[in-house]
């Protein structure tokens, strides 16, 4: 296991917070906005998919990030003592 | 994986549905079901999630596009937690990706040729007898290789080398080492399964039910990391897709981030499953839905041949048989997404009867 792949239960909380927050901020933008962003995403232009994927990137890494974090230190460590590679 | 991106030619106009909260949380459910076979199987999300969003009155158009534009940001969350569990084989992965794509365009070339010459009946019958050979063929072979394990029947009591085996043992050079998967193989031979993928992909939308049992079998990769190395290839058919859909208008980006609302609970789900699960429970999952969607396919063939006019159906046979499709397809999904969680379960009950080895250090220190 390297370095830089241990981490702290309390850094892995702080950042499935942040990606949390961060998340919702973004799920916030879009709602709110549905019209602006669905006639930009109808032009047609190269503005259309740099928008919907800077958004699809931007909403799996934070809440895609949010969720492994917590998923990791509660479900994944429960069922450490379960694994298998039969393989 | 569907590496298929075919538009029409003619883009219509479309309109974008208004969201209720009854179709969020719907948007939800089949976001959670998809990622989760997703996350266990590398394949398996499309399929069912395209028909459902479809069934939930979005255009077809719109909810592949939709799909297609959620595939591209699930499986890079997807290849990364497969990755941390030294699933992805990044090597097979960019191989099989070159011929992936040549495999796409012959089978979109055919289903052209196809849907020019016999029309849209004729073109759907194709499809779905395409699936029913090549997925029926697919689930007997790989249940009769579960079936075998079980009965602890080995390679050297078999009567002779199978097919798959045969076609593994040639080593057409070069070889390659393939150092996460463990395995060396010819690179025609991964070249051959990336294309058959591809092919797949581009005839009916769903190429991984080919390329995780030809990734098993033929290149000898291990379960876990087939998964993990077609959620990866899945990145780049994602990637495209969603570029191009966006690019002709036909994407909501609110049914995207809704269905990332389960599906990205539900892959890291799947992922996880895939460490306490066995690789032949990974591959009777994979069978079972495999079968099940064969069947629903199977279903549609009188209505297809009604609608080409060579058979006769009795008024209200063609609902039901719709129908009785339609319960095969989501059945899949449901069986699949069921025997997944019912086994992790399993595991969870286990685990918190084993005792904590070696954990002597206070909660907030190291876990991973």
């Amino acid at each position: 296991m390297s370095a830089k792949d241990l981490e702290t239960k309390k850094a892995a909380a702080v950042k499935a917070l942040l990606g949390l927050i961060g998340a919702m901020l973004l799920y916030f933008l879009v709602f709110a906005n549905t019209d602006m962003i669905n006639s930009l995403l109808q032009s047609k232009s190269y503005r259309a998919p740099l928008t919907s994927m800077t958004i699809v990137l931007a909403a799996s890494f934070l809440y895609g990030m949010a969720v492994a974090k917590i998923l990791r230190h509660t479900l994944e460590t429960k069922l450490k003592s379960q694994q298998l590679r039969e393989e | 994986m569907a590496g298929a991106v075919e538009l029409p030619a003619a883009a219509e106009a479309i309109k974008f549905i208004s969201m209720t909260p009854k179709l969020a949380l719907s948007l939800f459910g089949i976001g959670l079901v998809g990622g989760t076979l997703s996350g266990f199987l590398g394949t398996g999300g499309a399929f069912i999630m395209t028909p459902a969003m479809m069934s939930l009155g979005l255009p077809g158009i719109m909810a592949v596009a939709a799909n297609i534009t959620h595939k591209f940001g699930k499986a890079i969350m997807g290849a990364k937690k497969h990755s941390e569990f030294g699933n992805v084989d990044m090597r097979m992965g960019l191989v099989m990706f070159i011929a992936l794509f040549a495999g796409v365009k012959v089978a979109v070339t055919m289903n052209k040729g196809v849907l020019e010459k016999m029309g849209a009946a004729g073109s759907n019958l194709y499809i779905s007898i395409m699936f029913i050979v090549i997925l029926s063929w697919v689930s007997l072979f790989m249940f009769r290789d579960i079936m075998r394990q079980r009965r602890g029947i080995t390679a050297n009591e078999k009567a002779g080398p199978s097919l798959a085996d045969k076609i593994k043992n040639l080593s057409i050079p070069p070889v390659i080492h393939f150092k996460v998967a463990n395995v060396r193989a010819s690179l025609w031979l991964a070249l051959l399964v990336g294309f058959a993928t591809g092919f797949l992909a581009g005839t009916i939308g769903v190429g991984g039910f080919i390329g995780v049992p030809a990734m098993i079998y033929l290149l000898g990769i291990p379960t876990y990391v087939a998964a993990g190395t077609e959620l990866f290839l899945a990145i780049f058919s994602g990637m495209q897709g969603a570029f191009l859909y966006a690019l002709n208008g036909y994407v909501d980006i609110r049914i995207t981030l809704l269905l990332y609302l389960g599906s990205l609970i539900g892959i890291n789900l799947g992922a996880i499953g895939t460490r306490v699960v066995r690789g032949s429970q990974i591959r009777l999952v994979m069978v079972a839905i495999i079968a099940m969607v064969a069947l629903s396919r199977a279903a549609m063939v009188p209505v297809y041949l009604s609608d080409l006019g060579k058979i006769t159906l009795a008024a209200g046979a063609h609902e039901t048989v719709t129908l009785l499709s339609n319960i095969f397809l989501f059945g899949s999904g449901a069986v699949g997404v069921s025997l997944i969680l019912f086994w992790m379960f399993q595991a969870y009950r286990r685990a918190v009867k084993v005792p904590p080895v070696g954990n002597d250090l206070p909660s907030s220190e190291i876990i991973t």
